[in-house]
């Protein structure tokens, strides 16, 4: 294996291979989704390239089938109350990960990664048990508090490193020279974490736009974010035209991609996954 | 912001001077910022799993065993598992294999790897659901894919994928292998790129600098990647009940927990299903991460690291 | 400027885990004194300090400032100024905000905050530079804000934490200045922690040497250049050349070594036991006809002079600086004058 590797026409060939795999799978993404946003635009498409033709109909349609202004309005209180809250609790934490050690951290990092690392439908269907109980289930404030459960920990993961990257004499400088923690954290902290705040936030309010699973589990009928309210009326299929799901899945991936736009404008890709540094427990 | 992989941090500089865990004199209450996030973990996970916990040997009728002994004896039930893993281990070693040479491939800052990230983040935004209604679309007898290899000739009549598990495993495919990629680049990109460049000077040819330089350094990075990558895929839901065969070849167990928690009733079932979920994941994971230190340490003890 | 007699630290000691940082530290720092803590890394100087600023706790041992004890205060409420080793300057703030951030923590107004400010950029030369951010000054001008921050509050005392490590040898002489010219004028107490014995000795009333967490010696710069009272003080104020030696007394508070025909005066008393001989390069004077023989090794040209490695005939090398070329092989007699060369117990190797 090492001699096939070792040429520089074999390197150039397998480098080729790459580019081709690469290329062919590049096209099918696009090509998954371009169909979807065709169809929402198309007629009547019957077998041919194309739809027979263009019309707008079908987003006028879905606006009223699926009442979509009040998905949207429960979807954005859902994100905007997620983002609010996991930065509420989960930036403060990062600032203890990342400043303090004290006895038990080690626990602690770990009851962080797991609600990343369990996937939601494992921990999902108890949460939503125990939500249910509660009277909790089916409302949206059940919808925010299962979504605040990968988001939390998610904003304390991103931010640590955040927080590790200000100097800690700084915080020294400011206590030394008359301020107390929470002028500390008013003055010097939140200022110097703002960049940081702002990445953490774009990416909870992605993942909460485009988390399924947790807001199907705990969802009612009128706390579905748009996600789980496409699911749904893919799932009821037949009653409707498809093209009509579709425009409702057009306006969901232009809400997520919005975000998504300026978010890489301030954050790397790779970050999208969470960058689990998990090797540090 | 540049990245801080574990790589890079194993040879970093130790934090200068005075360790700012030093207590400052007076009383310290910072610690106690942790505890809302805490709380958040405590009361929404960490409650309901052991919660779900007891409920599981609390069935509906039978003694406290009744839900494994029923799960274990039904084929509908403990088939899933089998069908599960056979839909999520194969993938998950696909996605994790080609992205490993991908992502190296693309190791250093381009134009090229800017964009391959950027058009790959997005199915990741998505999500499964929207993939799906792609893929419904996509994969269909009229199709774009069908009508592509019509058109060129590879096939005489449309192929049938939808409904199958080859459609699960398509869709598996479209959102875990961008996962991966990204996982994995955000690891090889963390490895200080002067390490391959010093075993040039030493002689290493390209190959032997990928096998002997970012491998051993990547092993934990490939570890996690494929650990997190099976989770999800062993998580697999929508995608499994809008493009597969959601009464048969595609019955997940994620499925089965759903059907016993929201169509039956049987919280108890479900939290039973949802344990034994947990657990075979805990299981792979265990052996993936185990097979990592044993790995990584080979070349160590062998002296010829 | 808040009067005081004096800071006293009594006894004070700081562990981490299960390493004493700092044992025992006895001290009484008088209002307008510059005290220097001197010492290698890790010698218990900066933790010192820390302890001073609050943003140590002690393990045991008392600070008090006149009759106030103040251990027990958090470092917020110590009024103290502090200099930064690597200034830590807020980064978002301008060098204005900066100076005023401990004003407005005191809530001093806000007129006479500005006035303040202003007198205190005017002080280190920094009037038109108000407005810049931390990030877009050099390192010497970062350093002027942050001793204008810790000034401007006109705290009973400053400490300076390695404040020139970070600049080039040149602007290092000259911040040196620069801080002993603003501590006359503004008639301010200073602790300064450092590891380079020139800016101790150039700066301080007083210097306390340190080393292992203990405070070895105590005094004016004048007699600790001339009078280590130990091998260690002695190695870390330049002593450079320690021979091993018997000692004999040779009179009061003189004593005699020998070591392989050399015969050497000494200042100190006879050691019972091991000793060793221990004098600067410096200190070394070339003669002509009498003193001992060695070959001239080694030579580096040091600019104003060189430095030379002199091989006795046993072997032993000895460091000497000289005003005259020297050349590599040639045969040179050399004499230390009694009254710079100190005995100590101890062993060489051991040094």
């Amino acid at each position: 294996m090492q001699g096939l590797f070792a040429s520089p026409v074999a390197q150039k060939a397998w480098n080729t291979t790459l580019f081709v795999v690469m290329l062919f799978f590049l096209l099918n993404v696009l090509a998954v989704i371009a169909v979807v946003v065709v169809n929402s635009l198309g007629q009547r498409w019957f077998g041919g390239w194309l739809p027979d033709g263009f019309t707008l109909r079908w987003y006028s349609t879905a606006w009223a089938e699926f009442q979509l202004s009040a998905i949207l309005v429960v979807t954005a209180q859902v994100a905007g109350a997620v983002v609010f809250l996991s930065l509420l609790v989960g930036v403060p934490a990062a600032y203890v990960m990342a400043r303090l050690r004290f006895r038990g951290k080690g626990l602690v990092l770990l009851l962080f990664l797991l609600p990343l690392l369990v996937p939601p439908v494992t921990y999902g269907i108890p949460l939503a048990t125990v939500l249910y109980q509660m009277g909790l289930g089916g409302t949206i404030w059940g919808v925010i508090l299962a979504n605040l459960v990968p988001a939390a920990p998610f904003v304390v993961l991103v931010m640590t490193p955040f927080v590790e990257q200000i100097d800690g004499k700084l915080e020294d400088a400011a206590r030394v020279f008359g301020a107390g923690t929470l002028t500390i954290f008013r003055r010097i902290l939140v200022p110097l974490l703002l960049p940081g705040m702002l990445s953490a936030g774009l990416l909870v309010l992605m993942r909460t736009l485009s988390m399924f699973e947790l807001t199907f589990l705990t969802a009612g009928a009128d706390s579905q974010t748009l996600v789980v309210a496409l699911y749904y009326a893919v799932f009821a299929a037949g009653v409707r035209a498809p093209q009509s799901t579709d425009a409702m899945a057009v306006v969901y991936m232009a809400t997520t991609l919005i975000w998504l736009l300026l978010a890489l404008r301030f954050v790397d890709p790779t970050q999208m996954v969470g960058r689990v540094k998990a090797q540090r427990a | 912001m540049s990245s801080t992989f574990p790589p890079a941090a194993a040879v970093a500089p130790p934090r200068p001077k005075i360790a700012h865990d030093a207590r400052a004199a007076g009383r310290d209450l910072r610690p106690l910022l942790v505890l809302p996030g805490l709380a958040v973990v405590l009361g929404l996970f960490c409650y309901p799993f052991i919660y779900g916990l007891i409920l599981s040997f609390e069935p509906l009728e039978g003694g406290p065993f009744a839900n494994y002994i029923a799960f274990f004896t039904n084929s509908r039930l403990y088939g899933t598992i089998g069908t599960t893993l056979w839909l999520s281990l194969p993938i998950t070693i696909v996605n994790v294999g080609l992205a490993l040479p991908v992502a190296y491939a693309l190791r250093k800052p381009s134009s090229s790897q800017r964009i391959i990230t950027t058009i790959l983040v997005v199915p990741i935004t998505l999500g499964t659901v929207l993939a799906a209604e792609g893929l419904l679309s996509y994969l269909s007898p009229n199709g774009w894919m069908n009508r592509a290899l019509l058109d060129i000739g590879l096939i005489s009549e449309p192929i049938r994928l939808l409904h199958k598990p080859a459609a699960v495993i398509i869709s598996l495919v479209i959102t875990g292998f961008p996962f991966a990629f990204l996982m994995m680049l955000s690891y090889v990109t963390g490895i200080d790129p002067t390490l391959a460049r010093a075993a040039a000077t030493l002689g290493a040819p390209p190959h032997r600098q990928f096998m002997r330089i970012y491998l051993p350094l990547l092993a934990p990075g490939i570890a996690i990647t494929f650990a997190l990558c099976f989770v999800q895929a062993f998580a697999v839901f929508p995608s499994a009940v809008m493009l597969g065969a959601p009464a048969g070849p595609t019955r997940v167990i994620s499925l089965a927990a759903y059907e016993a928690a929201f169509e039956q009733y049987d919280y108890s079932l479900a939290s039973a299903i949802a344990i034994i979920m947990g657990i075979v994941q805990l299981a792979v994971v265990g052996a993936v991460l185990g097979l990592r230190n044993f790995a990584y340490r080979g070349p160590a003890a062998s002296g010829k690291g | 400027m808040q009067a005081f007699q004096e800071l006293r630290l009594d006894h004070i000691s700081r562990h981490f885990a299960n390493h004493a940082a700092l044992r025992e530290l006895d001290l009484t720092i008088r209002a307008g004194e510059f005290i220097s803590l001197l010492g290698p890394s890790g010698c218990g100087k900066s933790t010192a300090l820390n302890c001073i600023a609050g943003l140590l706790s002690l393990t045991s041992g008392q600070i008090r400032l006149d009759n106030k004890r103040i251990d027990v205060l958090p470092p917020e409420q110590r009024g103290f100024g502090m200099v930064f080793q690597n200034y830590a300057l807020f980064p978002h703030m301008s060098v204005r905000k900066n100076i005023a951030f401990g004003l407005e923590m005191r809530g001093v107004g806000r007129a006479e905050v500005a006035a303040r400010v202003e007198k205190a950029l005017k002080l280190v030369r920094l009037d038109n530079l108000g407005e810049r951010l931390p990030g877009q000054l050099s390192g010497g001008q970062q350093q002027r804000v942050a001793i204008a921050r810790a000034a401007v509050i006109e705290p009973p005392l400053v400490l300076m934490d390695e404040p020139l490590s970070n600049l080039d040898a040149k602007l290092r002489i000259e911040m040196r200045h620069e801080i002993r010219r603003l501590h006359n004028e503004l008639g301010l107490t200073t602790i300064y922690v450092t590891h380079d014995q020139d800016e101790a000795l150039s700066l301080s009333d007083r210097i306390v040497v340190m080393r292992d967490g203990v405070k070895r010696q105590e005094g004016t710069p004048e007699e600790l250049y001339a009078r280590p009272q130990t091998l260690d003080v002695a190695l870390f104020m330049g002593f450079r050349n320690v021979l091993e030696v018997s000692a004999h007394p040779a009179g009061p508070g003189r004593v005699r070594a020998e070591t392989a025909g050399l015969q050497m005066e000494g200042v100190g008393e006879a050691p019972v036991g091991p000793a060793v001989a221990a004098f600067r390069p410096d200190d070394v004077v070339l003669t002509d006809g009498d003193g001992l023989p060695a070959q001239v090794g080694q030579v580096e040209y040091c600019g104003r002079d060189w430095l030379a490695d002199l091989r006795l005939p046993d072997g032993r090398v000895v460091l000497a600086r000289s005003h005259l070329a020297l050349n590599s092989g040639e045969a040179v007699r050399f004499t230390v004058p009694a009254d710079r060369v100190r005995v100590f117990s101890g062993d060489a190797a051991a040094a």
